[in-house]
């Protein structure tokens, strides 16, 4: 494999460069020591690599799969899986079971991939006893799934990654101020505003038509949902990828993309996540939750 | 389609997300997160100095930082100072054991033959609070730091102000900075206070004079320079003028025969001392210079100071630290500092009955001060440094100081005294930063 990660000296410092859970992965450092910069890098390839491997559904024989295959058996989860595990039993109560870590089951019958191809009501109707996490006993740390259901963490990853990253390069630096920034794919998180005070310049990419938004940040995360590819078009309707996991359907007249600022990644995700799961009333439901945030579509 | 509802409330949703999201990324970085973001950060210090047979001082301090989102910085500092023990009167060791009345007019103490005269009643406590606002101006390139503060002792009340401007040019390599400050004190001395050139009396009633006060003001430029990436050079000048009270009123003169060197005897004392007369005014200067330079990996530094004024009263001080870093999270620093100081023009250890009457006939300056007179002093210090595991900075400091004084004249039977006694001291002090 050549070079798993990349890194450049760029105007103001450096940027390392890597792929990782199926997005770009770009990490901006404001300093002169080049390195620091490839040991910062290192630790944040080496963590987003880790992540991936221990939570992506795609790789067999990690913490997902045997989950995923526990068929019944209580099994007791590591300390990190159980932080997640808890976090996702938050959002599921917090969100009226809207956000829902076992709802991945839908792309059995919805497969987003820019055709006409709505599933019927059976094959939605055929899964939805399997979903939902109010099913699920949890004792920390022991889950106990039931045979046919699945849980995917897809939905909190990158973002749960980004600031890991993070957490990793600050360590790095000790007592040093060094000005990071992190960005997976439009997910990011910085550790305050670059070396000459002046904020992060951030694009938001242009989503189906939309204005591309230049965004200013000087602390903390933003994160974006949207359904930018991943969309069904039948007789002139549009199904974004957000399902409803209690219907099993697409949420109807949700934006393409949600943005939204947060003090982490993981916090800014879940809001974004959130206001989609609310369709047209997304931006009433930004604008009730005080965050700041940009709308497309 | 139906259209999904939230239940939770706004308000709690948004709180319990944020709390969930910090307990996901660990208790310690959501407490990190906030000591960066809007968080005071509080560093708290105990310094404890012992001088051999003389003052100990116990010093707690706490100071709280808060940064704002406009990058204006506030400051307190609160310390506290617990003093102990016995301070030197300023009179001379001597054949014969010598009686002294303490500063309150009440009671007296004893020295033995050959003993250095110690006011053993000698106990203070003082509270300082400080402020200071850093304000960023004109595209952050300049700011202004405003600074107040307030400190109280038992016999001494100070008031002080400053503002200091600083200036980053040539892509910010070059700071420039020019500070104002302002200090007034009030004195007002244990049992009144002592007219100078006079004899100090047994113990009882005696003529006093009321409070005293005292101004200075102070200027300080500085230019700070980036040579390299790993080298930045610093120089200040200073200058301060004072106005008033500057004795210090528990202090006095041993006289003694012209011949013998014996102390004479007193109007009501067995000795004669004379409390000391410092002049009303003083203008100091000082220079200084450093250079930091980082050394694969570890941080030295070195400075030099040199202080003059009109009193007479000239120093060099030459500073170096070198700081190891073992770790990201330890460091070890030794230190070194030479201290040397050329005595004040009316600094005399002792004076004849001669150079006594000259004096006060002509009401000329006098003080047995040591800290006015020649001097040499050496610091060796080493400081250990560590971050917690949560990510404080610690540290933990060791100081041995020595001081050596001499003379300026030894009159007959004085050779056989130890008129300049050094000083030996020890300094502990633990810092922690949350």
């Amino acid at each position: 494999m050549a070079n798993p990660y990349t890194v450049e000296k760029i105007e103001h410092g450096f940027v390392g460069r890597f792929q990782a859970m199926a997005s770009p992965c770009e990490v901006l450092m404001d300093m002169h020591d080049c390195l620091l910069a490839q040991q910062f890098v290192h630790a944040c390839y080496t963590e987003a690599k880790r992540i991936e491997q221990k939570f992506s559904r795609y790789v067999h024989n990690n913490v997902m799969y045997q989950l995923n295959h526990s068929h019944d058996n209580g099994i007791e989860l590591d300390a990190e899986s159980t932080l997640l595990m808890d976090f996702a039993f938050t959002c599921f109560n917090m969100s009226d079971g809207l956000f829902d870590v076992s709802s991945g089951i839908l792309r059995r019958a919805w497969k987003f991939d820019g055709s006409d191809r709505v599933p019927s009501e059976q094959q939605i109707n055929a899964l939805l006893p399997a979903i939902g996490l109010g099913k699920i006993s949890w004792q920390k740390p022991h889950l106990t799934l039931a045979k046919n259901m699945e849980l995917d963490f897809g939905g909190i990853g990158k973002e749960y990654a980004v600031d890991r990253c993070l957490q990793k390069i600050m360590a790095k630096m000790g007592a040093r101020r060094i000005p990071v920034l992190l960005n997976f794919g439009g997910d990011l998180v910085c550790n305050g505003p670059r070396f000459n005070h002046t904020p992060w310049q951030v694009g938001i990419e242009s989503v189906g038509g939309g204005a591309a938004a230049r965004v200013s940040l000087s602390s903390g995360a933003l994160a974006t949902s949207g359904d930018a590819r991943r969309f069904l078009l039948k007789d002139g309707v549009r199904y974004c990828h957000i399902l409803n996991p209690k219907t099993g359907h697409p949420i109807m007249a949700a934006p393409r993309s949600v943005t939204v600022a947060a003090a982490s990644c993981v916090e800014a995700g879940l809001l974004s996540t959130l206001a989609m799961l609310q369709g047209a009333d997304a931006k009433a439901f930004l604008e009730e939750q005080q965050v700041t945030h940009w709308l497309q579509g | 389609m139906d259209k999904p509802n939230i239940k939770t409330t706004t308000h709690d949703m948004r709180t319990l997300l944020k709390s969930a999201s910090a307990c996901l990324l660990g208790a310690a970085t959501c407490a990190q997160a906030q000591s960066t973001d809007d968080a005071w950060q509080t560093d708290v210090a105990v310094l404890a100095y012992t001088e051999a047979d003389r003052v100990s001082a116990f010093e707690p301090a706490i100071a709280l930082k808060k940064t704002f989102d406009d990058e204006s910085v506030l400051g307190f500092k609160l310390v506290f100072d617990a003093l102990t023990g016995a301070s030197a009167n300023g009179a001379v060791a001597s054949d014969t054991s010598q009686t002294f009345t303490r500063p309150s007019g009440n009671g007296s103490y004893d020295a033995d033959a050959g003993e250095t005269p110690l006011d053993d009643t000698f106990r203070d406590t003082r509270v300082s609070l400080s402020a200071s606002y850093e304000q960023p101006l004109a595209e952050r390139l300049e700011k202004v730091i405003w600074g107040g503060n307030v400190s109280r002792e038992y016999d001494f009340i100070s008031l002080g102000g400053s503002a200091t401007f600083m200036r980053d040019i040539n892509r910010r390599n070059t700071t420039f900075s020019a500070g104002f400050s302002f200090e007034l004190d009030s004195i007002k001395p244990v049992g009144g206070t002592p007219i100078a050139l006079t004899q100090m009396q047994a113990a009882g009633p005696s003529t006093r004079g009321g409070n005293e006060n005292r101004s200075m003001l102070e200027m300080l430029l500085g230019v700070t320079q980036i040579i390299d990436r790993n080298t930045l050079m610093q120089f200040n000048y200073g200058l301060a003028v004072s106005d008033g009270y500057h004795n210090d009123p528990y202090k006095i003169v041993s006289v003694v025969d012209d011949t013998t060197g014996v102390v004479v005897a007193g109007e009501s004392l067995a000795g004669k001392y004379l409390y000391e007369s410092r002049p009303n005014t003083r203008t100091k200067h000082s220079v200084f210079g450093k250079v930091k330079r980082y050394v694969a990996g570890d941080v030295a530094d070195i400075s030099y100071r040199y202080m003059w004024d009109d009193w007479g009263v000239a120093s060099s001080t030459v500073d170096m630290h070198y700081r190891f870093n073992i770790s990201p999270s330890w460091y070890l620093e030794p230190h070194v500092r030479v201290y040397i100081q050329q005595a004040a023009d009316f600094y005399n250890t002792s004076i004849t009955t001669t150079q006594a009457a000259d004096i006060v006939t002509a009401n000329d300056h006098l003080s047995a001060d040591y800290r006015l007179g020649d001097m040499d002093a050496t610091t060796l210090g080493l400081k250990l440094g560590w971050l917690t595991p949560g990510g404080n900075a610690s540290s933990v400091r060791l100081e041995l100081y020595q001081q050596t004084g001499s003379a300026s004249q030894v009159i007959g039977s004085q050779s056989g005294q130890d008129l300049v006694p050094d000083v030996d001291a020890v300094i502990v002090q633990f810092n922690y930063r949350f």
